[in-house]
């Protein structure tokens, strides 16, 4: 072999061990960046030691917080979760740097970030100007359970917080636990979830809500929309007869005039007045889940002893 | 006269299959013969509201079409091209995202916010559509232009501080009845047939003005009467549709030009013949928005576009070279 063809050789063989060694979760402790694959598909390489993270997403932010809120350094105006967060914001040690829809480049790259996370396909209008910046940009877009139970996993080795994440995920499966335990005699009760009143907007099948719905011990009335969420009219609440009618709360004022409006007094629930509300933060997508499921299951059985 | 008279009977004919269809269909199975309690408080209460709003919102979206394509003599004229739309669109936008409510008791903050911003648009296109007290129809649709590009402007800023609304705004600018009783189909049914005795007053006029306002003038006619009354008309009719069942698109440009087609351009013919096929279209579009996608619904306005987009890029390539587009 002529001395060129043996140093092509030693390259090659030496670039196909490094991206052996950088490729996947269990890389080594040795290298500086470690590729993870986010959900989008793309390969990310992020750098061993992320310390100043921009989250585009109210959910990704309250993530990043519950493993190390010192490390969230740009979140967006919609950021409500955990207090922590809220008092970091306040202090200004979390830059604002817009909403999901209309966040500002210019402040992003402000923050000089070592790691930004994204939704799915709706940011990345926002995130390929970014890529091409050269920051690493990581979509974390779980659509139900199991891919938030995932997504917080990688989340927790990204941030090297692998156990935390695990603890907290074993904590919360072990409250779920108690709660099936204690609520396992409860018979399912049909129940209407109403989001926006006119329209008439409830859940359907592939929603976060229709989830926390089943798991508290209710039948969504509307499981079988193939949507997340979609319009309906009151009819259809008639003909299913929920026997119990859960409210977001800003509807309050539209609850109390359903009695007052024809066709409502129809309905099982109406009549016996299981009409209850529920902050619709109970119901965002969180690894916290259960909080809502608990409010849930209050609304459709009184409280768990 | 024959034709008229076949025309009359076949969209009453028409009207009524869709009137019984639309009362017939809905998730609740009813017996006509063994009303229940619940059953009458849903044909009476739900079904009948909802159809006779979908007829006299499509009757009236049809009918004004019908007068701004005559007034302006441009078959693309409707209340979106002249800003009422968008005027209607900014009110149910601030009453959704700054939750304003509203001060009569009968309507949702939505509907009433919407009305008022179609009446402040239509203010703002004549007021700067004329020029010492006279204005000409190009002028008003520059002016209509202008402003409903301004007040879709704010509605865009409006749409970027909602949250939670948003999904609620997005259906309302799609339109639709699935919350229609009658608080709202009153509106509608009282006021649309009252608009439409005032346009047959002046419908004889309104075909002297086609042949061109110098000519209409010298016939004796009071154009500026009739322009202002017929903009107003159709404007008002606008304005209660969309406080009614929010933004439905094509009903106004494709059914007076389909019935234009078949029984000519007689104002004194079209404007009663729109009236009453642009109903029984939307209570049609209505009927299979609440079907397809069961128990959910498609908003209306996706039905009716559906059916009117082909045909208006149809009439766009055949009306080619005519009106120099």
């Amino acid at each position: 072999m002529s001395l060129p063809s043996r140093i092509l050789a030693a390259g090659v063989a030496a670039a196909t061990l490094l991206s052996l060694f950088s490729s996947g979760r269990a890389s080594s402790p040795l290298l500086k960046e470690r590729t993870f694959a986010d959900d989008l598909g793309y390969a990310v390489r992020i750098q061993r030691s992320v310390k100043r993270i921009v989250s585009l997403l109210p959910s990704n932010s309250e993530m990043v917080c519950l493993l190390d809120c010192e490390r969230l350094k740009g979140g967006t105006r919609y950021d409500r979760f955990p207090e922590e967060l809220v008092r970091r914001v306040k202090e200004k040690k979390i830059e604002i740097v817009g909403g999901g829809f209309d966040p500002s480049l210019e402040k992003i790259v402000g923050v000089g970030p070592d790691l930004i996370l994204v939704n799915g396909p709706s940011q990345q209008r926002v995130a390929l100007p970014l890529k091409r910046m050269g920051f690493p940009v990581f979509s974390l877009y779980p659509r139900e359970m199991d891919g938030i139970r995932r997504d917080f996993l990688i989340l927790g080795e990204i941030l090297d917080r692998g156990e935390k994440a695990r603890r907290i995920l074993a904590g919360v499966e072990t409250d779920l636990e108690n709660f099936r335990r204690k609520t396992r005699r409860n018979v399912k009760r049909r129940v209407y979830l109403q989001t926006w009143p006119e329209p008439m907007i409830t859940v359907g099948k592939n929603s976060m809500s229709q989830w926390i719905l089943e798991l508290a011990g209710g039948i969504n009335i509307f499981g079988d929309m193939p949507f997340d969420s979609g319009k309906i009219s009151l009819e259809w609440v008639i003909q299913r007869n929920p026997e119990v009618l859960i409210f977001v709360d800003s509807q309050r004022e539209f609850a109390e005039r359903i009695r007052k409006l024809p066709g409502w007094r129809e309905i099982d629930g109406v009549k016996k007045n299981q009409v209850c509300f529920i902050e619709a933060v109970y119901l965002r997508r969180t690894v916290l889940f259960l909080d809502g499921v608990k409010r849930v299951h209050q609304c459709l059985f009184g409280a768990v002893s | 006269m024959r034709r008229i008279f076949w025309g009359w009977l076949i969209l009453f004919f028409f009207l009524l299959v869709s009137l019984f269809v639309a009362l017939g269909t809905g998730p609740v199975k009813i017996s006509i013969l063994a009303l229940s309690p619940r059953d009458q408080t849903i044909l009476l209460h739900l079904r009948l509201p909802r159809a006779l709003s979908s007829f006299f919102v499509g009757a009236g979206l049809a009918l004004s079409g019908a007068i701004f394509q005559g007034l302006f003599r441009n078959p693309l004229a409707d209340s979106y091209l002249l800003g009422i739309s968008s005027g209607a669109s900014l009110g149910a936008a601030a009453a959704l995202i700054l939750g304003f409510t509203s001060p009569v008791a009968m309507f949702t903050g939505v509907s009433f916010f919407s009305f008022l911003g179609s009446l402040l648009a239509l203010s703002l296109v004549f007021y700067f559509g004329s020029r010492e007290g006279s204005f000409s129809v190009f002028r008003l649709l520059l002016s209509g232009l202008g402003v409903g590009l301004f007040f879709s402007s704010l509605v865009a800023i409006l749409m970027i501080m909602a949250e939670e609304e948003l999904k609620a705004l997005i259906f309302f600018f799609m339109g639709g009845f699935s919350s229609s009783t009658w608080d709202s189909a009153w509106v509608a049914v009282t006021l649309v047939p009252a608009s439409l005795a005032i346009a047959l007053c002046y419908s004889r006029e309104l075909n002297v003005l086609l042949l061109g306002e110098e000519t209409a003038q010298s016939s004796g006619v009071n154009t500026r009467f009739i322009q202002v009354t017929y903009a107003l008309v159709a404007a008002f009719l606008t304005s209660i549709s969309v406080s009614v069942a929010g933004l439905i698109g094509f009903v106004g440009l494709i059914v007076p030009h389909v019935v234009r087609m078949i029984f000519g351009a007689d104002h004194r013919i079209l404007l009663p013949f729109t009236f009453l096929a642009g109903g029984t279209f939307l209570i049609l579009c209505d009927t299979i928005a609440k079907a397809v996608l069961a128990p959910s619904e498609l908003p209306v306005g996706v039905v009716t576009s559906l059916f009117g987009a082909p045909f208006f890029l149809y009439l766009l390539r055949r009306e080619r070279g005519e009106y120099g587009l």
